[in-house]
């Protein structure tokens, strides 16, 4: 057996050292995780707007056009459950917050990132943040969470064509959708539409509750809640299922009939946004995400 | 737990490594051990579902040792039939129950007297296929007194649930496997080493292989009518390979695995697409059930004893049986019907035992009619694997006459012609190693075993590189739904 075990060790051997030298490499990329986790824990005192959300706010809502201290802490595929997991965790530190901005997709009540394709994605979480949230242990490791072939492409980009790997301003918002590179918004808007229909019903009731105690959690420690449901270009939203939609819209009016704190606003079909403000067809540009900060920014004055 | 998943890349060193420590106490921890680890193993996918392996088990090891004290015929015939009923009766409700209530539906509504009975929402517990025909043989045997019952409970359970080829075979028998948990194992290098070098090549047909091809085969499936004829050809090749590679590839890690553990486990596959006929691609392709059914339902209906007319339908009987034990649809009865077909005509002509031996034994090509035979063969189980792979019968004649519908001669469509290109050279390289191989056990068994250790190894790094590189997504086996 000693020697059967000694054989498989020096067998392995150069295939660890490979695996260890690929995450060391991996984990010492720069990356947005980092970047707005390490702002936030500087910050966290002079923050006086939060954003909270998924793409789409992470994309349309740039602080640099807010008047108050405002911070983006979005990060794409971001669901609610995770919102809650960082407002209590920065939140006793948060002296000077007034308002958190959190978006209502249409797709927000009906998932939640465990149960996406996205999952991938704790690891940002669980590597580059002090945000608690439950992990698997394959999120502690990026070679454990993302597929070898897309870890050697990164390494590619970042080490030999020297790409930059960090694609948020400092207050983080994406800088990367932006109208140079635009998509075809016709083609995405159904295909998306579709993506973000749910199957099932399952995740809604959990959805609505954690947005409660989201809610619950501001008013104890007297923070105003701003919940809007970004633009979308006409081939997204006249693609989108009535009743889940309906469902979505409900359920903002429903929070902010029974809590004061908290407001809606429905920006879905807003006449003001046409298609030089997409990069496609539910994500906002550098020009959409301008107008959407500057109407966000004028509510929190309100 | 998935063979080819991150948390099985952890389960068997763990198990593996507190199972060997055992070894020096006595043979029933080591068994209990066994038993635990592989309920975790099954669990691990739907807990609830251990129970009806649990009630299966404690069933047959009743009956088998009732069976073995009867004496009078009809008390032995009521304990049969009462494990055919367990037994049957779970497999028969999990899998075939909404395919009983649609057929019923669809006669009643076309007698027109629709009846609308509603199906229920049944889950599939994953390998029920495997482990009931597992159980059932020992029940067989027993009744047919080829088999002495087990007193040793925890031995009988572990040869049910034996975590490497619960959920996928191979389909063992209590006389080659029941054994090996009564007497003690003792720890082989060699032997796990080459379990280690079976395991790896079983991922790289399943990862490698089998989940490339499948990238194209569910493109050209998804949507026949957008590629042309040479395309959906492509497609067809890639899904005869994909469910080789997928199926045999499982086949070799739950061998390797067993070996790891001291145990030796039946061969399942025996390189099956260098077949001659199909009369040899049913002796060389998933072999556990092909003897299975051979020795439970083909010899008791007669086997090739009786008339022409009664061998005949003995061989359509079992290839009825065959295509329904792999699903409750329509495409299976087909594709057991194909196969069948191809057979009978080997019957008449007395052709099925004339390819016993391995093709082009110490040659390194095949000659002319071999190759010829190969290929037609091939050709054929491609066409049945059409069938099989559909979702309906309708989605399999859809495939079929797009392919016919216009000139075959023009340059595939693939979505990704360049990822076509490259799964096709990987599929060159796992059937020209098979070739070299086709004498032996698997494709490493003696493969490169002469070689200079530092090159040898760059050969296993290479493959294990490109099980790395290729690795998604967990993908599952496709044998998991039987």
């Amino acid at each position: 057996m000693k020697g059967f075990l000694r054989y498989i060790l020096l067998f392995l051997m150069p295939l660890l050292v490979l695996l260890i030298a690929m995450e060391i490499f991996l984990q010492s990329i720069p990356n947005n995780y980092k970047v707005k986790s390490n702002y936030i824990e500087k910050h966290s005192e002079a923050i006086e707007t939060l954003i909270l959300g998924n793409s789409h706010t992470y994309y349309g809502l740039n602080p640099e056009w807010m008047d108050q201290q405002s911070f983006n802490m979005s990060h794409v595929s971001q669901s609610f459950d995770i919102d809650l997991a960082i407002l209590k965790h920065y939140l006793p530190k948060m002296t000077q917050l007034n308002t958190v901005v959190i978006r209502l997709s249409y797709d927000s009540m009906f998932e939640t990132l465990s149960e996406t394709n996205e999952h991938w994605r704790y690891k940002d979480y669980a590597l580059y943040t002090n945000i608690p949230l439950e992990y698997y242990w394959k999120h502690h490791s990026e070679i454990l969470s993302i597929s070898f072939k897309e870890n050697l492409k990164r390494i590619y980009k970042y080490y030999l064509k020297s790409e930059a790997s960090v694609t948020c301003n400092p207050f983080g918002w994406g800088m990367d959708a932006h109208s140079s590179q635009a998509k075809d918004l016709y083609k995405t808007g159904a295909l998306v539409a579709k993506k973000h229909t749910a199957t099932s019903k399952n995740l809604f009731d959990d959805n609505f509750k954690t947005l409660k105690e989201i809610a619950d959690l501001c008013l104890q420690n007297k923070v105003d809640v701003i919940m809007v449901t970004p633009p979308a270009f006409e081939s997204y939203y006249l693609n989108l299922n009535y009743q889940q939609l309906e469902a979505t819209v409900n359920t903002g009016l429903e929070l902010a009939n029974q809590y004061d704190h908290v407001s809606y606003y429905n920006f879905l079909e807003y006449w003001r946004f046409d298609r030089e403000h997409f990069f496609d067809a539910d994500h906002l540009n550098e020009r959409g995400a301008l107008l959407f900060s500057k109407m966000i920014n004028d509510i929190i004055h309100k | 737990m998935l063979f080819n998943s991150l948390d099985f890349a952890v389960f068997l060193p763990l198990v593996f490594g507190i199972y060997w420590l055992l070894k020096n106490y006595h043979l029933k921890y080591q068994n209990t051990f066994l038993l635990l680890s592989s309920y975790v193993f099954y669990g691990w996918w739907d807990w609830r579902f251990l129970m009806l392996i649990a009630f299966s088990t404690i069933v047959d090891f009743i009956i088998g040792n009732l069976l073995f004290k009867a004496e009078k015929s009809f008390k032995r015939k009521i304990l049969l039939s009462l494990s055919l009923v367990v037994n049957l009766g779970l497999l028969g409700f999990f899998k075939y129950f909404n395919f009983f209530i649609d057929n019923v539906n669809q006669v009643f509504s076309f007698l027109g007297k629709p009846l609308e009975l509603r199906g229920l929402e049944i889950i599939l517990p994953v390998g029920i296929s495997f482990y009931t025909f597992q159980t059932l043989s020992y029940t067989l045997d027993i009744y047919h007194k080829k088999l002495k019952p087990t007193n040793n409970f925890m031995a009988f359970a572990g040869f049910v649930s034996f975590f490497p080829q619960l959920v996928a075979g191979p389909i063992e028998r209590a006389k080659n496997l029941l054994p090996q948990f009564k007497t003690i194992r003792v720890f082989n290098k060699q032997k796990a080493i080459d379990g280690l070098r079976q395991i790896l090549w079983g991922l790289f047909k399943k990862i490698v292989i089998a989940d490339q091809c499948a990238l194209i085969v569910n493109d050209c499936f998804s949507n026949p009518e957008a590629y042309n004829p040479l395309t959906l050809v492509f497609g067809a090749f890639f899904f005869a390979i994909q469910i080789y590679g997928d199926f045999s590839g499982y086949s070799d890690i739950a061998i390797g695995t067993a070996r790891l553990f001291g145990f030796d486990l039946m061969k399942n596959f025996a390189f099956p697409y260098f077949s001659r006929n199909i009369a040899e691609f049913w002796r060389r392709w998933h072999i556990s059930l092909s003897t299975w059914f051979r020795d439970y339902v083909y010899i008791p209906l007669g086997g090739s004893k009786g008339t022409k007319a009664m061998v005949v339908r003995n061989i359509f009987a079992v290839f009825l049986i065959s295509a329904l034990w792999h699903g409750a649809n329509w495409t299976f009865i087909i594709w057991g019907l194909i196969h069948a077909l191809c057979y009978v005509p080997l019957l008449f002509f007395n052709t099925t035992r004339t390819y016993t031996d391995t093709v082009a034994v110490n040659r390194l090509l095949p000659n002319l009619k071999e190759l010829l035979s190969i290929l037609f063969t091939f050709i054929l189980t491609t066409l049945a694997w059409i069938f099989f792979r559909a979702e309906t019968l309708s989605h399999a004649f859809n495939y079929l006459d797009a392919i016919w519908s216009e000139s075959i001669w023009q340059i595939p469509n693939f979505v990704n012609n360049m990822m076509a290109f490259t799964t096709f050279l990987l599929v060159g390289f796992m059937l020209a190693t098979e070739w070299i191989a086709r004498e032996h056990n698997f494709a490493l068994e003696k493969l490169a075993t002469n070689w200079k250790r530092p090159l040898r190894w760059t050969f296993y790094y290479l493959l294990i590189l490109s099980i790395f590189y290729f690795f998604g997504s967990e993908q599952e086996f496709i044998y998991f739904q039987f």
